[in-house]
């Protein structure tokens, strides 16, 4: 019960975040940096658990060479992506949250990476792994 | 990034959760912390790039991957 409660909590705090994320780097900068580094943890549960649940399909004999190397792809250019938000929230961070040039490079990171994780889950769907 | 798409995100993070307990510890531990220093953000990235996708998905060979 407990747990259920927590990860309803996680979810709707990622949901809230996700959306209201690019609004807050034009307000407080401390908000803006949890905001920014929650999402990212939370959204590199998400990358790894749908290439998990690929692998879940290729282990059953589903899947091609081609699609794994598209999967492999897709996934290694969402890591690239988080790679550049994780320097990004550094220097950010660094600065106390009241650099506006970083705080700008922070909220494009973060809308790069989600795009990425974005093509990351519809390619695993397009091949017809359940998420 | 639309609704169904928070949707499927808000899902995977369950599931998640659901599969591997320690992540949840581990989500619990960032939402909890208050403002994330540049060392924090570089252990997210070091924890994100050392997942690389033979590790994640070891039965989906790739046509570059290593002779077994």
């Amino acid at each position: 019960m407990k747990n259920r409660k927590y990860q309803l909590w996680a979810g709707l705090i990622l949901a809230v975040s996700l959306i209201v994320l690019p609004a807050t780097f034009s307000g407080c900068g401390t908000t803006a940096q949890q905001v920014a580094y929650k999402s990212a943890a939370t959204t590199s549960v998400t990358a790894e658990t749908a290439v998990r649940a690929y692998n879940v399909f290729a282990a059953q004999g589903k899947t091609t060479v081609l699609q794994n190397a598209q999967v492999k792809a897709a996934y290694e250019k969402y890591q690239a992506a988080f790679a550049v938000l994780c320097d990004a929230g550094a220097i950010y961070a660094a600065g106390g949250g009241t650099n506006a040039p970083a705080a700008t490079a922070l909220q494009q990171a973060v809308l790069n990476t989600s795009a990425t994780i974005t093509d990351v889950v519809n390619l695993v769907k397009t091949f017809g792994v359940k998420l | 990034m639309n609704p169904a798409m928070l949707a499927l995100i808000v899902g995977l993070v369950e599931q998640a959760i659901k599969l591997e307990p320690t992540i949840a510890a581990e989500l619990k531990a960032i939402f909890t912390k208050t403002d994330p220093t540049p060392a924090d953000w570089l252990a997210l990235r070091t924890r994100v790039l050392g997942q690389s996708f033979e590790s994640l998905a070891p039965d989906a060979p790739t046509a570059d991957a290593p002779p077994v």
